[in-house]
């Protein structure tokens, strides 16, 4: 009814209007008169002091105070009904692990991120409204989830499903949640990791390279020395990488037919590239874009520069079937640590986004104030004052 | 005939206009003026001799008789009126900008009375005390004098006390000949000795009139609750229960009022009473039909 019951202690303010009204000097009138000749003398008004004076005035006084107090008390007289404890209603952000490790095999059949893809379906049914997210690093991807939650006005839930690889998520990621959003750990066993198989060498080339006649040689030179820094010469066929170099005959079409990025794949290989990965060399100037099964980038480096091959090299990784040495390890975190981790989702007033419907106190502080306004207009209308004791004292 | 409120005819600034608005509103009934004075009256025909002022031939008879007569005249003269304004501080009530001031009304019945005796062709003076001394103009006609008088009026600030029996018999004094005598008050500040003065003007052969101004408030008083009166003039205060003290406050009004209409009637002098809430022109209308009743010497006493 009241978030804020203890705000009922400040209707003993009420007593300081009464006292006022008890104890203020009744104000007399002062008229200019032509003559005092047949006024009688004698004739003076009666005080009592233990009466109330002014009754209207003081009941508008009393009546700023009652709703100032009822605002800060903070009614909830028309509660919306998602906020109340034990409503259905909740809103589910879901983050899938979309990250190498969740392609081995799951313990209840198929791979991990199928079964991820499941699980995360069935949360998504059961809630009044979701999103759904996949993403190689979920911590990074905490951020937006929570921003959703925060203006829905009911309660919220994190999910997060995950084989909780030693790394997915600290902690801290978890910290940063604001309370009131209920955070939920869903794990999907997996089997225990095997060598990834070698690509066949006669898969298609990680990276392809679109360039112009004039470039071609520069091209090949850098290719050879990002091969000679170790980078693979072949990739999987659903991940290719092209380089598209400003020589190209159809860079701009290329550049016109492209898409946004929508696989994680995608948004992994192009931070790798733009990371430029192990060797750190972030490349000016990089666009990219995708095609079907393939992540064009356009550089502005010149084919046969130093950037080209650096750019070669980390596009091979991108690409390349290889895991990262971290998504082979075997290593998940405890059962015990995530539930740890968890918290329900809150029964409570959330602390952010809160339905603006929800708080009828600003009604209130709206009537408050119109009494205020109200309260000097009866002042302003009321006749000059003078205080009758001094009248007295001076007809006497 | 339309009537202009106090307010309205108190919100003109032109005095001259507002008199002239008062003075037609007030003439639109069927009733002789009441100062009709001395204008130059035919007196007989003689037989012309030379040195006869050629514009005192009577052409006419001339013409019908071939015979030269000059026309006679009568010495005529013309009426003298003095009007006595009250301008002490006890006339500057309702002191409120949306009401008509006591002053202000006696002012705007004043000047209209002024307009009218000089548009008679008659002479008019005007006379008033403030602070002890005197402020006056001596009778005379025309439209220059008029608005002599008007402007003195429009000067006036209503302030302190003033003595009724020394401004009445200042004004008789101005008057070089018999004439009328015409003061417009509230008569607060009058005395035994104030009718006494009164009769003594009278037996000098003035005419002597009674305008008395009052407010809606001063005769009804319809106050209540505790009240802190302040004298206009003496500044004296006094609180009082106005509600229980207004059927006293209103039978001392009430004597009084009848007081100075008694007295007035008594030793023959004109009396109206004028309230500030009654249209000016109507109450002048009203107070010159009565007078002009009174002139008329076929008019029965009773009606007077």
């Amino acid at each position: 009814m009241f978030q804020n019951p203890w705000a009922w202690l400040g209707l003993a303010a009420i007593a300081a209007p009464v006292l006022v009204h008890l104890l203020a000097r009744r104000p007399a009138r002062r008229i200019p008169f032509p003559t005092l000749r047949f006024l009688p003398a004698t004739r003076l008004a009666p005080i009592r002091r233990g009466r109330l004076t002014d009754i209207g005035l003081l009941v508008v006084r009393v009546g700023v105070i009652l709703a100032a107090v009822t605002a800060l008390a903070q009614p909830d007289w028309f509660p919306d009904p998602s906020d109340r404890a034990g409503s259905p209603d909740v809103a589910r952000a879901i983050l899938v692990d979309a990250s190498w490790s969740m392609s081995r095999e799951a313990v209840a059949g198929g791979t991990a991120a199928a079964a991820a893809n499941r699980e995360a379906d069935a949360l998504r049914a059961s809630a009044t409204t979701a999103r759904v997210a996949e993403s190689p690093a979920p911590a990074e991807a905490l951020t937006a989830a929570t921003n959703w939650l925060r203006h829905q006005p009911m309660r919220r839930e994190l999910v997060l499903v995950s084989d909780f690889q030693t790394g997915t998520i600290e902690r801290e990621d978890l910290d940063a949640t604001p309370e009131g959003i209920g955070v939920r750990l869903l794990r999907i066993d997996a089997r225990a990791p095997v060598a990834p198989a070698r690509p066949d060498p006669s898969a298609s080339p990680a990276v392809r390279l679109l360039v112009g006649a004039s470039g071609q040689r520069g091209a090949e030179a850098a290719r050879r020395a990002a091969e000679s820094r170790g980078a693979p010469a072949r990739g999987r066929p659903d991940r290719t990488v092209a380089i598209v170099f400003p020589d190209f005959e159809r860079r701009s079409e290329l550049l016109a037919a492209t898409r946004p990025l929508d696989q994680p794949w995608m948004f992994d290989a192009v931070n790798r590239v733009a990371r430029g990965d192990q060797s750190h060399l972030y490349l000016d100037g990089l666009t990219w874009s995708a095609a079907k099964n393939e992540v064009r980038l356009f550089p502005t480096v010149a084919a046969g520069s130093l950037g080209s091959a650096a750019l070669i090299a980390a596009a091979a990784r991108a690409a390349s079937p290889d895991p990262d040495p971290a998504e082979l390890g075997a290593t998940t975190i405890a059962d015990a640590t995530l539930r740890a981790w968890e918290r329900p989702a809150s029964d409570l007033t959330p602390v952010v986004g809160r339905n603006p419907n929800r708080f009828d106190g600003r009604w209130m502080w709206g009537l408050a104030l119109a009494l205020l306004a109200l309260e000097a207009l009866v002042r302003r209308t009321r006749p000059s004052p003078m205080p009758v004791e001094m009248s007295h004292e001076r007809a006497a | 005939m339309s009537v202009l409120t106090p307010s309205t005819v108190a919100a003109i600034d032109d005095l001259e206009l507002a008199a002239r608005l008062i003075v037609e509103g007030a003439r639109s009934g069927s009733h002789r003026s009441p100062f009709h004075g001395f204008t130059a009256e035919f007196s007989q025909h003689r037989p012309y001799r030379p040195g006869d002022d050629l514009k005192y031939l009577d052409w006419k008879l001339l013409g019908r008789t071939d015979r030269l007569y000059s026309r006679q005249f009568r010495e005529t003269t013309s009426l003298s009126v003095m009007l006595v304004l009250d301008a002490s501080a006890s006339m500057q009530f309702p002191d409120d900008p949306d009401v008509v001031s006591k002053f202000r009304y006696a002012a705007l019945v004043t000047s209209a009375l002024a307009y009218l005796v000089v548009s008679q062709g008659d002479s008019v003076g005007f006379i008033t005390m403030q602070d002890g001394r005197f402020s006056y103009l001596p009778a005379r006609g025309g439209r220059p004098h008029l608005r002599a008088v008007l402007a003195n009026i429009s000067r006036i600030e209503p302030r302190g006390a003033w003595s009724l029996d020394l401004a009445l018999t200042r004004g008789a004094d101005l008057l070089k000949r018999r004439g009328v005598l015409l003061a417009v008050s509230d008569f607060y500040d009058a005395t035994d000795a104030t009718f006494r003065d009164m009769r003594r003007v009278a037996r000098r052969g003035h005419d002597v009139a009674l305008l008395q101004v009052l407010s809606k408030p001063e005769i009804d008083f319809p106050y209540d609750a505790s009240i802190e009166f302040e004298d206009l003039e003496s500044g004296e205060r006094r609180v009082i229960d106005a509600g229980a003290s207004a059927r006293e406050y209103r039978s001392g009004v009430g004597s009084f009022l009848t007081r100075c209409r008694r007295e007035a009637h008594r030793d023959g002098h004109d009396y109206a009473l004028m309230r500030t809430d009654t249209a000016p022109e109507r109450a002048l209308r009203s107070y010159l039909i009565r007078r002009t009743g009174a002139a008329d010497p076929t008019t029965p006493r009773e009606a007077r």
